[in-house]
């Protein structure tokens, strides 16, 4: 635990220097081909960044850049850096595993941020609370609110919807929000497992008027929801661009570009990091449908 | 008022006088609240299945169907003709598709297999919906498979004229279906945390159905195929489906009756009628699988939601929960381990079966059965309900009046079952039988044995069942 602390420390330490150093509104743009790109890997929520930025620095159409860039999700991903696979990737922050995982390898992780993104509360648009305190939604998920008109709604019991274990948006529920609270027993049902069997599974978010669930912004955001779900305010906070933006959003984290601090300044990796916290690399962050860090 | 009046007997003769619009328009078909529809009517046509060649052949095989029994032969034929034409293109695109692929490796196609199956999904009130997948795979050179390409395509087609459906026209007019199906997905996408960081099957959020989106449609409701199109659906080497139950959009449908109606059959001849599936399911809420050193439990339990009946639903939810002693045989079964190592001791099971479970009639059994130390105990509780008169039913409630089903029975019994002396005294026990869309099966204690006989809807004949009037 001890050794984890002192990793976290070099984390933020890490996180506040080069968000103060690799940033600035013009960087100077790569000449890039196939041959000198960084290798690039990452979370599968990165992906259309990671397209993009590959599509315009390499003036690739959509098509060859989705042929180009290949991302094998988040650990993987780690992995890969750490074995030298890949020099930059774009990712959910490190879990204590992959620090670990580094540590062990002896090297170092930097880890800037590139694009905001948030946790968000999804509840049916006919649920008439439209907002939640952040001690409010642990208390829920902890199994001591169970019912709407604790929290100004119905009399209903409030079914809180869980992700399954191992999953992404489930280590940033566990991470972000209940921060080592331990959660209640998640609704389950009976789903079809092989041979005609059934197995018990972690019950899928039904959108119910009793229902609460949890998704990443930018999916929830940008998908066909506006006239089914509605966003939880959370602490009186709606998320949205601008709020996440500027962190007024309490449960606001980031996707970040994550290198080796051994990375050489002028290296293809940091050549690409840096561009993309430009300006103009955060325009084109924003087009992909992501949140500016800036 | 005398002016409203004279207005409103103008609108009604200027109404009348229109000129009537052909089948297939919403003018002449309103479209009805889809709660009240219990059925549709199958077309007229003959499916006639065609087999050629052989998978394994340079040209692999082919397996279709012609339609014959329109009345309009051009149209009959114009159908048939794409079929064919549309099965040759798409098997060719899956082996051209495979060579480019091994092309692109630098690899020789060697053939191993190619075939295409043509198959209908729905084939009701004058609109006819039929897949297609085509399979192709080759060799390595040493002999073995290395890789394959398959595809699947649909077609719709309006009956009446021949053509083409789009997924527009299976709804009312004025109903944001985009909308409507882009909501479904996005909810699918998300109970299924495909929306999740490292997800597996989206590379990005969902970007709505596109213009000529791939879907089929049968009784059950629509199918979303998200294909090359849709690119943002990670592919696995077969796309993914998005089934759109038609309890979520029953009633903004206009497929049943857009392209129909019922004073012109545009047949040879008259389809039967074809029950529509209930909103009542049947939900599974306790599994237990479970098998010890000797002996096997399996309990399958569930209750049933949206009967629209709560004195049916309670009864049937109590029906159907298993009455076996799991705890006590799970005992049992310990102890006889002890005094037997190593010999069998018996099992438990318990499950639901659903037979009919549309046009409002519903049609099932509990099946429970234990097997302790060399005891066997069966008990089977069938239901069978109309729940348009919410009324349970007797095998006898299945007939119309004046029919002699029990002589049509048994003269079926003479004619299949090599057992005919059980035709002579056959009377049919009247709780314990269940039915299907097309078939009944009764129960009859034949010499204090017991005697299960299938009877076809064909055989006893559609003019003879309620069900189907």
């Amino acid at each position: 635990m001890k050794m984890f602390r002192n990793l976290i420390a070099v984390l933020i330490v890490s996180l506040l220097a080069v968000s103060c150093s690799a940033g600035g509104d013009k960087a100077e743009r790569p000449a890039f081909t196939k041959e000198n790109y960084p290798r690039i890997d990452g979370s599968t929520a990165t992906i259309p960044l990671s397209e993009k930025l590959a599509s315009e620095l390499l003036s690739m159409s959509a098509e060859e850049a989705k042929e180009f860039i290949k991302h094998n999700t988040t650990h993987n991903a780690y992995e890969n850096l750490i074995e030298d696979k890949a020099d930059v990737i774009f990712v959910t922050e490190p879990s204590e595993d992959e620090l670990n995982m580094a540590a062990a390898k002896g090297i170092e992780l930097e880890v800037v941020p590139v694009v905001k993104e948030a946790f968000v509360f999804l509840v049916n648009k006919s649920n008439p609370v439209d907002r939640l305190s952040l001690e409010e939604i642990k208390d829920i998920y902890q199994g001591k609110i169970t019912n709407w008109k604790e929290v100004g709604g119905p009399d209903k019991e409030i079914i809180a919807y869980q992700r399954p274990d191992n999953s992404g948006s489930q280590t940033l529920m566990q991470n972000q929000v209940m921060k080592g609270l331990t959660m209640a027993k998640a609704p389950t049902e009976l789903k079809p497992a092989g041979m005609g069997g059934l197995i018990e599974a972690v019950a899928s978010y039904d959108n119910s008027d009793s229902a609460i669930g949890y998704s990443v912004y930018y999916y929830a955001n940008t998908m066909y929801l506006k006239d089914t779900v509605k966003f939880v305010k959370v602490d009186g906070v709606e998320p949205n661009n601008e709020t996440i933006m500027k962190d007024k959003y309490p449960v606001t984290s980031a996707y970040y570009a994550v290198l080796k601090k051994t990375e050489p300044e002028n290296s293809s990796a940091r050549k690409l990091l840096k561009w993309t916290l430009s300006s103009e690399g955060q325009k084109l962050a924003e087009a992909a449908g992501y949140v500016p860090v800036r | 008022m005398r002016r409203i009046i004279a207005s409103l007997i103008l609108m009604l003769l200027l109404s009348g006088c229109a000129v009537a619009e052909p089948a297939g328009t919403e003018q002449n078909n309103p479209d009805l609240p889809f709660k009240e529809r219990q059925f549709v009517y199958e077309n007229g046509i003959t499916i006639n299945t065609v087999e050629e060649g052989s998978y394994d052949s340079e040209t692999g095989s082919r397996y279709y169907f012609s339609i014959s029994g329109m009345k309009d032969k051009e149209i009959e034929n114009k159908i048939n003709e794409e079929i064919k034409q549309n099965m040759e293109l798409y098997i060719n695109e899956v082996s051209n598709d495979l060579i480019e692929r091994l092309e692109k490796k630098n690899e020789v196609f060697r053939h191993n297999s190619m075939s295409s199956n043509v198959s209908v999904n729905y084939n009701c009130n004058n609109v006819l919906f039929v897949s297609y997948f085509a399979y192709a795979s080759c060799l390595d050179e040493n002999g073995y498979y290395m890789d394959e390409s398959n595809g699947y395509w649909y077609s719709g087609y309006d009956l009446n004229t021949g053509k083409k459906l789009e997924l527009k026209d299976l709804f009312r007019n004025g109903v944001d279906y985009k909308k409507i199906i882009n909501e479904y997905v996005s909810m699918y996408i998300i109970k299924n945390n495909m929306d999740d960081p490292n997800s597996h099957y989206l590379s990005r959020p969902f970007q709505g159905i596109r213009d000529g989106q791939t879907f089929y449609f049968d009784t059950s409701g629509i199918y979303i195929m998200m294909d090359e199109k849709n690119d943002e659906f990670i592919y696995f080497g077969y796309p993914t489906f998005i089934y759109i139950p038609i309890r979520e959009i029953e009633g903004e449908l206009a497929v049943f009756d857009r392209f129909y109606d019922e004073n012109i059959n545009i047949f040879e001849n008259t389809g039967v009628k074809k029950h529509l599936p209930n909103r009542i399911a049947y939900v599974r809420d306790n599994f237990l699988d479970e098998y010890n050193d000797n002996s096997y439990i399996m309990i399958s339990e569930g209750k049933f939601t949206n009967i629209g009946n709560g004195e049916i639903e309670r009864k049937l939810n109590e029906m159907c929960r298993s009455t076996l002693d799991v705890d006590g045989f799970r005992e049992r079964a310990k102890a006889f381990s002890v005094e037997h190592p190593g010999t069998y001791y018996g099992e438990l099971h318990h499950d639901v079966h659903i037979f009919m479970n549309a046009g409002g009639y519903l049609s099932g059994r509990v099946y429970e059965n234990s097997v302790e130390n060399g005891e066997t105990n069966e008990n089977i509780r069938n239901f069978n309900y109309d729940l348009n008169k919410n009324m349970k039913l007797k095998l006898e409630d299945l007939f119309v009046e004046g029919f002699d089903y029990k002589e049509a029975m048994r003269d079926i019994i003479r004619r299949d079952y090599m057992y005919t002396g059980a035709a002579d005294t056959y009377e049919p026990d009247q709780e314990r039988f269940y039915f299907y869309e097309d078939f009944i099966e009764t129960y009859y204690a034949y010499n204090g044995e017991p005697y299960h006989f299938i009877f076809t809807y064909k055989d006893l004949g559609y003019e003879n069942l309620t069900i189907y009037n």
